[in-house]
């Protein structure tokens, strides 16, 4: 049988580099971004700044992806933080697939700024897969003039693998007899599945690397972990499971919150910013064919304390309607009105897809044609786009009618959403 | 001189699609309005950092007294041209 080869191609500290090579060769600044402390984060004013990319020297500086800018900048009082232009890293990462297809039709887009692309049986074309892996990096920075990591192995979990070893700008091979002396030494969090709390799970069963980690017991793995151990032990031994790549899981719950720019401090606000986060979530649960019957609203306040509640409904729903009444219910329950609240959050679960419905003796009837009411809302903002109708009491106040989930600049169409 | 400076342009656009910068007008330094004619085009290349289509013409022209080669940049995507840089 012929050998399969498979590529990963992954853009070093991608939001930035493109940031970088735009403001360099677009606008014709004299700093390269990439070679100062420097991050891509989110507006301030919103209060959503997060480090969303770093470069190089930001990382020596301990500055971590996901970390808030206050902390970041505390860490690095020099360090320059740009805000993100979502709409160029669309044409930046439509730009790289498009060379991509030039090496092999089969590009298979894994996420805004990584892909896998099939290069089996291009040898006698090509020539050896390393070397077209070193062409398409150079041809990629030629073009692009941003760097990328290109993975090279026999399925698609090694080149993951791979394409995360040393970088920037590298090509790394990991076929199945290198294992042992490339991948096996790497702490397990490295290993592609494996979180933070997995991480801290195998701590404790005193598996610290990949290796380590392979020559287990599959069995003790699964009494742990449940499915995933035996997902975790094959990945270690360099085995792809490719369902993994492609099978969504279906959602167990759905949920979306949201930080306010400014605190809420009155009931009213925060029912407006609740109902808001209701519409979203019933949205999606529409969207699937679904209903759920555990609702949960939750808050963080100014003190970044968090808090939820959580009740059983009457009957499954998706009715945003049925759904807002019972959070408002909840959150009365829990919030006193005396702790200014940041962020407000609801989520569903107890998911079933169900259709059958018990009606209650004294709305049921209202329910049904709140229901129908949603359906149709839902077709006009399929067409017309989701700001096409609204609520009324939305309008002239700061508080967006869908709010939760992510923002609508960053909606790229390339990252699937979970829903 | 500052770097990436906005500017108008007259071009002419053959049947293949091409397109030749040929008069440039510009704000100086003292911001007025000046029109300089495009002397040469001594070399024309496509560049896409970040995915921006980007046309590069290396152009030669009177300015300041002496011929000299700029960079102008043709944004595919915006429509803008724009003065990128003085080579020499």
């Amino acid at each position: 049988m012929q050998e399969k080869v498979f590529f990963h191609i992954d853009v070093n500290s991608a939001f930035l580099s493109w940031e970088a090579a735009y403001r360099l060769h677009v606008l014709g600044e004299k700093v390269d971004l990439r070679k100062i402390p420097a991050v891509v984060g989110g507006d301030k004013e919103n209060r959503h700044g997060i480090v969303l990319a770093k470069s190089d020297q930001a990382k020596r500086c301990k500055i971590h992806t996901g970390e808030a800018l206050g902390a970041a900048l505390q860490k690095c009082p020099s360090l320059t933080i740009v805000p993100p232009n979502y709409e160029m890293y669309i044409k930046a990462s439509k730009a790289m697939m498009e060379i991509l297809q030039r090496f092999s039709p089969r590009v298979d887009q894994y996420s805004i700024d990584e892909a896998f692309i099939d290069m089996s049986g291009s040898d006698l074309l090509y020539g050896s897969p390393v070397s077209v892996a070193n062409n398409l990096k150079d041809m990629i920075h030629e073009e692009l003039k941003f760097t990328v990591n290109v993975g090279v192995s026999c399925n698609r979990l090694l080149a993951k693998m791979a394409g995360e070893l040393k970088k920037p700008n590298l090509v790394h091979s990991l076929f199945p007899e290198e294992i042992e002396k490339k991948m096996w030494p790497l702490p397990v969090s490295e290993l592609f599945f494996v979180g933070r709390a997995t991480e801290k799970k195998l701590k404790n069963l005193g598996i610290l690397t990949i290796g380590q980690l392979a020559k287990t017991d599959p069995d003790i793995l699964k009494a742990h972990f449940g499915k995933n151990g035996e997902v975790i032990y094959q990945f270690a031994n360099g085995n792809d499971i490719s369902s993994f790549f492609t099978q969504p899981v279906a959602n167990k719950g759905y949920g979306n919150s949201v930080t306010t720019p400014y605190d809420v401090v009155t009931m009213a606000h925060a029912r407006m910013v609740l109902l808001s986060l209701c519409e979203t979530v019933c949205t999606r649960l529409r969207k699937d064919d679904v209903k759920g019957s555990v609702a949960s609203v939750s808050y963080t306040d100014c003190n970044f304390t968090h808090v939820s509640h959580q009740g059983i409904m009457f009957s499954a729903t998706n009715t945003t309607t049925e759904l807002y009444n019972y959070i408002c219910k909840l959150f009365e329950q829990l919030w006193d009105e005396t702790m200014p609240l940041r962020q407000l959050g609801v989520h569903v679960s107890r998911i079933t897809s169900e259709q059958s419905m018990q009606y209650n003796l004294f709305d049921g009837d209202r329910y049904e044609r709140m229901g129908q009411l949603d359906r149709a809302i839902d077709k006009i903002r399929n067409r017309y786009g989701e700001d096409s109708v609204m609520r009324a009491c939305f309008l002239n106040t700061s508080t967006y009618h869908m709010q939760g989930g992510t923002c609508k600049e960053r909606r790229t169409g390339i990252t699937k959403p979970l829903a | 001189m500052q770097y990436n400076v906005p500017i108008d342009i007259i071009s002419f656009c053959n049947t293949l699609g091409e397109i030749k910068p040929m008069r440039v007008r510009m704000e100086n330094e003292a911001h007025e309005r000046v029109v300089v004619d495009i002397q040469e085009i001594a070399y024309r290349k496509e560049t896409r950092p970040s995915g921006m289509t980007i046309l590069v013409y290396g152009c030669k022209m009177i300015l300041y007294g002496e011929e000299r080669l700029v960079e102008l940049h043709y944004h595919i995507d915006t429509h803008r041209w724009t003065l990128f840089r003085i080579v020499s």
